[in-house]
């Protein structure tokens, strides 16, 4: 791969120590990369890591192993003025655009503070580049002096994507962006960070469950399960094309998007294994419709199949046991 | 011709002391026992305000709530007073919420509080009771229903609490049951289980149902008949197909559109239709169509004379005076 990688994970795992010895195994293992320009769409069930990640390469949690590249800087050695300089290249927006805002801040303000936290120009220079921020977001400059609770859920998003924005980040990671917000407002978020992702050639990772969405905004999709990376791929693959079991079950459950395409057999049934006690071998076996004696005894790895499709299935990836460590 | 099982005719609600606030206004619908009704619409719209009306969840003092008629299986809801209406709640119906952590006790046992739910409304012994919680967990398909039984609510995952709220609400196998958004917190292989099990219960015990929800995904998957509410008032109702394919209000269009769907084999464009500005406020309702400013086929006219209620098709009828020839939906891939 010759394209320079803005983020590039390795056997990443972050586990949170629950008291009584008991850890949750929220990321188990994750490599993950994204090139310049990208966007990667990370989705999975609720709870399988997601966001633990998202905090992970903010910078904001700490692995308990692994390695996280940022621009080519190893993420876990950085500390005090390194730390803050990382900071800088990568930006997040949240979920809930109103609790992440500052309630007594105008929007002048909330989109300031990371300017002067990193004093970025002059004073009058930092004013000229909220305006223009605002005005980017499609926040004319009457917006300035608003407070957040005058705004609707969609100007406040918009606000947050200034905000992120501010410091011309590289990698902007984008959890659950717009599922707080009204499918009319959606679509006018979505094509707004589309815009800037493409006049800025940012990098986006993007977690969603929204499987319609997902298939609009990213080019690579990367599917967790339980800790995990299960599968990943173009998008247009892995949507049409799915490879793990899991990733089937999953787009099975979309809702059609027309009343007589229902379905006429009952969705994915169970619920994913306890992430306190993993179980050995293949965690998405026990509702796998197609599970092997195998499974129960391998994790299988992460690695191309004979098409060259990237999955962690030993349907796609036999396991030759003679070659297998014994160990799992 | 019969009575329908619900009847809804001119419901109106208002806040405040002197009813300043009127978040609902004029709404209509008829629902068959056995048959879905899909409540949808933006944010603040009225959906559950219209809900919590009929299952009189509202303090008498600060609401004013108005109709021409409000009748549940023969009952009159507007003659009930606050005990009648507790007694219809968890015999003739139900509700369940976005939100099942803030509706269940944290610090009670799941078993404690369906037996609570069962007890309060059938006088039955101990045993019984528990036979009767066991069984309704079991048709939820929670696993190991014994053992979740002393589980406390922070145990179980998001879509096992969501499972115990509809064994809560199935447990006196209401007529009516209201879903508000239940599936809105939930991924969607979690939504699926949701929605099948509902389908299943229904089909089961013939249950009416009024889901609310934004996701007009869901809407395309359980609805019999929907009901579009824009700022207060429906806008739109119809059976299933007339709003996914004859949707003829200017709001319900930019819904269709706006909306980001997984088509199989087909590169998704880039771009989504969107539906410009945001909801008006209350207090400052615009002249004419509500819609009017928002709307990608408003006339003049729109913006000064407030639209009359149109059938365009019997059973589907309509709040717009432009109606004609049903919208075709804005081509997803125009561009701004
Ligand atoms: N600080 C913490 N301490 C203990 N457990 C945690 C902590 N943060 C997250 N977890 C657990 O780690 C697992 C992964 O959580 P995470 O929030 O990353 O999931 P997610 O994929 O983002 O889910 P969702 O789609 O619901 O947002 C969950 O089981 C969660 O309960
Ligand atoms: N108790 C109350 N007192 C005053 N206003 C209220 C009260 N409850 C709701 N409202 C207002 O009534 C309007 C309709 O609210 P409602 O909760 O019915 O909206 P909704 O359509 O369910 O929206 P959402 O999709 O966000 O749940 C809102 O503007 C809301 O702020
Ligand atoms: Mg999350
Ligand atoms: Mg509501």
């Amino acid at each position: 791969m010759s394209r320079d990688m803005v983020m590039q994970t390795r056997d990443l795992v972050r586990h949170f120590p629950i008291g009584g010895k008991q850890k949750v195994h929220a990321v188990n293992g994750v490599s993950m990369e994204i090139a310049a320009g990208e966007t990667l769409a990370l989705v999975g069930e609720s709870g399988c890591g997601k966001s633990s990640f998202a905090r992970l390469i903010m910078g904001l949690d700490r692995p308990d192993s692994g390695s996280a590249r940022l621009l080519g800087q190893e993420l876990t050695q950085l500390r005090g003025a390194g730390l803050h300089a990382h900071r800088k290249a990568v930006q997040m927006i949240f979920q809930d655009p109103t609790s992440s805002l500052d309630p007594r801040w105008t929007a002048e303000a909330i989109v300031r503070e990371p300017l002067d936290n990193y004093k970025v120009g002059t004073p009058d220079e930092r004013r000229a580049r909220v305006l223009d921020l605002l005005d980017r977001v499609g926040l004319g400059a009457h917006y300035a002096e608003r407070y957040p609770h005058e705004m609707s859920g969609g100007q406040r998003q918009r606000l947050g994507i200034a905000r992120a924005l501010a410091l011309e980040p590289r990698l902007l990671v984008a959890d659950e962006p717009v599922s707080a917000l009204d499918v009319s407002i959606r679509a006018q978020v979505l094509n707004l960070l589309c815009d800037l992702r493409d006049e800025m050639n940012l990098s986006l990772l993007f977690i969603s469950h929204d499987i319609g969405v997902v298939s609009h905004v990213s080019d690579r999709v990367a599917v967790m399960y339980l800790g995990r990376v299960i599968e990943t791929g173009k998008t247009f693959d892995v949507l049409n094309n799915p490879k793990h079991p899991y990733t089937s079950g999953l787009l099975e459950a979309v809702p059609r998007p027309h009343p007589s395409q229902r379905r006429e057999r009952a969705p994915l049934d169970g619920d994913p294994p306890s992430p306190i006690h993993l179980p050995q071998g293949c965690a998405f076996r026990d509702r796998c419709p197609v599970a092997m004696e195998v499974c129960g005894r391998f994790t299988p790895a992460l690695k191309p199949d004979a098409e060259g499709r990237i999955v962690a299935c030993h349907h796609a990836n036999p396991v030759k046991p003679e070659l297998e460590p014994t160990h799992v | 011709m019969t009575q329908p099982f619900l009847s809804v005719r001119n419901l109106s609600v208002s806040f405040g002391a002197n009813g300043e606030a009127k978040v609902v206004n004029g709404v209509s619908f008829d629902l068959e026992a056995g048959k879905t009704l899909c409540l949808v619409g933006e944010s603040g719209s009225g959906k559950s305000v219209t809900a919590t009306s009929l299952m009189g969840l509202h303090p008498a003092k600060t609401t004013r709530i108005t109709a021409d008629r409000m009748e549940l299986d023969g009952i009159d809801l507007l003659s009930c007073d606050e005990a009648r209406f507790a007694e219809l709640r968890g015999t003739k119906m139900a509700m369940i919420f976005q939100d099942p952590m803030s509706s269940l006790n944290p610090a009670l046992t799941i078993g404690f509080q369906l037996r609570e739910a069962v007890f309060l409304h059938e006088n039955l012994s101990r045993a019984d009771q528990d036979a009767r919680v066991l069984e309704v967990l079991q048709r939820v398909r929670i696993p190991d229903p014994e053992r979740r039984m002393t589980s406390y609510p922070h145990e179980l995952s998001g879509g096992m609490r969501q499972r115990v709220m509809i064994a809560m609400a199935l447990i006196c196998r209401p007529k009516l049951l209201i879903a508000d958004e239940p599936t809105t917190a939930l991924d969607v292989t979690v939504q699926a289980q949701i929605l099948w099990l509902l389908g299943e219960l229904q089909r089961e015990f013939g249950t009416a149902i009024i889901f609310i929800t934004h996701d007009l995904g869901v809407v395309a998957e359980i609805g019999d008949d929907v009901a579009v509410m824009y700022a207060g008032s429906l806008v739109e109702k119809g059976s299933v197909f007339d709003i996914f394919d004859r949707a003829s209000h200017g709001y319900t269009a930019g819904l269709l559109s706006a909306t980001a769907e997984f088509h199989p084999g087909q590169t998704a464009s880039k771009r989504l239709v969107e539906i410009p500005g945001s909801l008006p406020q209350f207090s400052n309702l615009p002249q004419g169509c509500n819609f009017a400013d928002r709307c990608a086929f408003a006339a003049p006219s729109c913006l000064d004379r407030t639209p009359d209620w149109r059938e365009v098709a019997p059973g589907h009828v309509t709040s717009c005076d432009q109606p004609v020839g049903a919208f075709d939906a804005p081509k997803k891939e125009t561009a701004r």
